[in-house]
């Protein structure tokens, strides 16, 4: 038992070095990447991209499933975002709610036939109408058929070159969608590009915009913030820092629609289909022997709701562990495959062993520790090396990430957020992090029984935060531009003589 | 030992975040008066000496709020301080701006590319030039607006010129050429244009000249496809009457891209005579040129509406389809206007 123990101790501090050596490293990275975007953030003329007509036509796709608080506000938000040539194509995914009904009113829509340009597999599509007081609203009204499915949707009525996908209870900041735009134009190799999400709990949001930032009030939204923040700053930028972006966040992302038809669009089978599909982009594009730069931009703010309850959190939390482990699971075959260069002999390991297994690791070597120190074989100096290695250097992380933030952005102003951010980060390195390696590990289990369900999150909705809510300002824009440019696609559907 | 080493880098780090703060706040307030001073600098034609030595000889946060107060600054301004170069210290901001656009480090290299470019140093053409082909994207797309701050004869060549490149996505270029201060260099250029060709097309469209009109037209009616179809968005974009008719032209064309073009441009440039072509386009085989001619006279007014109502009472279920959408559309959004 003695040895036992003494083992499992002596792998969990291995462990733990490596784990934080990794973290480290990739804080690094993303402090460089930081650093670069904020001498060049000047010369970039994004205004050039937000007010050229040759800016290239963008469909936002806007899955949404029973969003009747939220989807006005944030239609109104994507609508008013700072980009030339612009449609939002909103998939009604058969909504049991009146989110359909608060869209036809607020937006006036009519039946308007509309033409698939790609050939992809989804649920029956009722409808489609246009808005009269603004034509780049497009409504698809479709059987239900989950979150893939209805970004799939919209995906085979895009067409344009580039589509972005974003959450209906995501709102974007005006310049976001140009910033993405600007990597696109600027490397004409990116499939895709992401951008930071942010809290927005606790923010005031005017009109679907977020008019100013705040810190929320409950203490599992204030965790969350810091979380994000470490999350992005600390671990996606260095990542795509190296050029291994594994994951693009559903909440906002900005896709070569090309590049997504011809790997297949997003899998309605897996719950973590963002992460998948970038997965899929990566396979799909080396298997074939194409560029594929995907690239985390650290400027491009959306902000989004986070769980405000012990509960919902626990939900979310399981659903997205179970969708690593299933993309884990489905693209094994990339894993320690020098065929996918860096992806599939350093980032996807560091995920199998760090991400996915990790959780379990660290529960099992809390417990190992725990009891341990209870059987007094433990001595003084190893509790302290564990705790400098499981905790201390989880600070080091998240003051990393708070220095990131205050030397780029400034998002969150005045002492008295930071001295809430220095404290928060005490608590989310004792107790949250712990508790959340217990949710992820239980994810396992979820994953062993089958289980496939999304988990409902109740949301305060932006109406709630907002002083006030108003109708979309009538203006009438020009069409998109049907003929703009369009890479050449495999399955797209070139021409059309039937109607509708 | 382990312990201690990492407690000492935690409270380092916590101090440093601290430190950052206040060195944040107070560098904002210092920023805050420089952009004030920047401000009445550019108001006041006799303080430009200052500012130019601003340009020349500032730290990298004062060049980042020059830049600004630049871009900022309507055309009249940049040229008082471009002048104010001239007689002042042009010979010391050149230098020192050639030195930069050759460091190694390519933010420095961007900066001073558009610094160059919003003070309007001409002489600094060539470097510029060159940084066409610079290995990192940002500095490209830097000398590639720079080159169209400077408004000469040689920055037009020098951009025409890296349209036969792939270092620059053509449409950047062409926001840059698009402007009326390059039509001579297109009208030149397009007359030995290779396979630039459709792009210089796009570019003379958006300068909206007159004098582009004639070699549009030319080119929609015999040029390549790629150049028809980008003549007829051009003409689109150029309007007038000579575009209006050239693009009804348009709508016979061989290809149904270009007559989808067509058909879609004239939505731009509103002419009763195209109606009547308009209306037949209704009737033709592909969706594309349907939609598009059912849009164009969705906004053509009451002819426009008029031709739909023909073509939805008529026998051609797909022309029919197409036009009911357009003209309830086209109803529709008259009576969103009114309320």
């Amino acid at each position: 038992m003695r040895n036992a123990l003494e083992l499992v101790n002596v792998m969990m501090l291995v462990y733990l070095v490596v784990l934080d050596v990794a973290y480290g490293t990739l804080a690094l990275l993303g402090w460089q990447a930081v650093e670069s975007f904020v001498r060049r953030r000047p010369v970039r003329d994004y205004e050039l991209v937000s007010s050229s007509p040759l800016s290239p036509p963008v469909s936002v796709i806007v899955p949404a499933y029973d969003e009747q608080e939220t989807i006005v506000s944030s239609v109104q938000a994507m609508l008013a975002l700072h980009y030339p040539s612009l449609e939002v194509i909103v998939v009604n995914d058969g909504s049991s709610d009146m989110t359909f009904d608060r869209l036809r009113e607020a937006f006036r829509l009519v039946p308007a036939a509309r033409v698939p340009r790609s050939a992809i597999d989804t649920e029956h599509v009722r409808g489609t109408y246009v808005s009269a007081v603004d034509e780049r609203l497009v409504v698809l009204d479709k059987e239900n058929g989950g979150k893939a499915d209805a970004l799939n949707a919209g995906l085979r009525y895009a067409w344009t070159p580039l589509v972005c996908s974003v959450d209906a209870d995501t709102l974007l900041d005006p310049g976001a969608l140009s910033r993405l735009v600007w990597e696109f134009t600027s490397r004409p190799d990116t499939v895709a590009a992401g951008g930071i999400v942010r809290v927005v709990n606790g923010c005031t949001v005017v009109d679907g915009r977020v008019v100013k930032v705040g810190m929320p009030k409950g203490l599992l939204p204030n965790l969350q913030v810091l979380e994000y923040l470490r999350a992005f700053l600390g671990g996606r930028i260095g990542w795509s820092r190296m050029g291994m972006t594994l994951i693009i966040s559903g909440a906002f992302g900005l896709f070569d629609r090309a590049a997504v038809v011809a790997a297949g669009g997003w899998d309605p089978r897996t719950i973590g289909e963002d992460a998948e599909l970038v997965l899929r982009l990566h396979r799909h594009r080396r298997d074939n022997g194409l560029d594929c730069r995907i690239m985390f931009f650290p400027d491009p703010i959306c902000w989004t709701e986070v769980p405000s309850t012990a509960r919902s959190l626990v939900h979310q939390r399981d659903r997205w562990q179970r969708g690593l482990i299933q993309m884990l699971l489905r693209h094994r075959g990339m894993i320690f495959n020098r065929r996918y260069g860096a992806v599939g002999m350093l980032a996807l390991p560091f995920f199998v062993f760090f991400e996915a297994l990790g959780p379990l690791v660290e529960v099992t070597g809390y417990l190992a520790f725990g009891l341990s120190c209870a059987l007094g074989i433990a001595s003084g100096q190893q509790i302290l090396r564990f705790l400098a290695l499981a905790i201390g250097f989880g600070f080091c992380i998240s003051y990393i990430t708070l220095l990131m933030e205050e030397r780029a952005f400034q998002r969150y102003p005045g002492w008295g957020s930071l001295g809430r951010l220095l404290t928060l980060s005490v608590l989310e390195n004792v107790g949250y992090r712990q508790w959340m390696a217990l949710v992820r590990s239980r994810a396992w289990w979820s994953q062993l029984r089958g289980d496939r369900s999304w988990g409902a999150m109740p949301r305060a909705g932006f109406r709630a935060l907002s002083p006030t809510v108003v109708l979309p300002r009538l203006e009438l824009v020009e069409p998109l531009d049907p003929l703009a440019p369009v890479p050449p696609v495999a399955v797209d559907v070139e021409e059309h003589t039937l109607a509708g | 030992m382990l312990a201690p080493i990492l407690l000492t880098v935690v409270l380092v780090l916590l101090a440093i975040v601290v430190a950052r703060k206040l060195q944040r706040d107070l560098r904002e307030e210092r920023s805050a008066q420089r952009r004030t001073l920047l401000r009445g600098l550019l108001e006041e034609p006799d303080s430009r000496r200052d500012l130019v030595a601003a340009a020349a000889c500032g730290s990298r946060y004062a060049q980042a709020d020059l830049l600004g107060a630049l871009a900022m600054a309507q055309h009249d301004g940049r040229t008082r301080i471009a002048d104010a170069l001239a007689r002042v210290d042009r010979g010391r901001v050149q230098a020192d701006l050639r030195r930069r656009l050759r460091a190694r480090d390519a933010s420095t290299r961007a900066r001073a590319a558009l610094l160059a470019g919003r003070l309007g140093l001409d002489r600094l053409t060539d470097e510029l030039v060159e940084l066409l082909r610079d290995e990192d994207a940002d500095v490209r797309l830097t000398a590639c607006a720079a080159l169209g701050l400077l408004e000469s004869p040689a920055a037009a060549a020098g951009l025409i010129g890296a349209l036969r490149t792939d270092s620059i996505l053509p449409v950047r270029i062409v926001e840059r050429l698009g402007r009326p201060w390059a039509v001579d260099a297109l009208l030149a250029g397009l007359a030995v244009a290779g396979d630039e060709a459709p792009h210089l097309v796009r570019a003379l469209g958006l300068a909206g000249d007159p004098r582009a009109a004639e070699p549009l037209t030319r080119l929609l009616l015999e040029g390549e496809l790629e150049e028809r179809i980008s003549a007829a968005r051009a003409l689109g974009s150029l309007g007038g009457e000579l575009a209006g008719a050239a693009l009804t032209g348009g709508l016979r064309d061989k290809t149904w891209e270009v007559r989808a073009q067509a058909a879609r441009a004239l939505s731009e440039v509103p002419t009763a005579a195209a109606v009547p072509l308009l209306e037949s386009a209704l009737g033709d085989a592909n969706w594309w040129v349907r939609t598009n001619a059912a849009s164009a006279l969705g906004q053509a007014g009451v002819a426009g509406q008029e031709a739909l109502r023909r073509v939805a009472a008529g026998t051609d279920r797909f022309g029919a389809e197409r036009a009911r959408e357009a003209l309830d559309l086209s109803v529709r959004r008259q009576e969103a206007a009114h309320a």
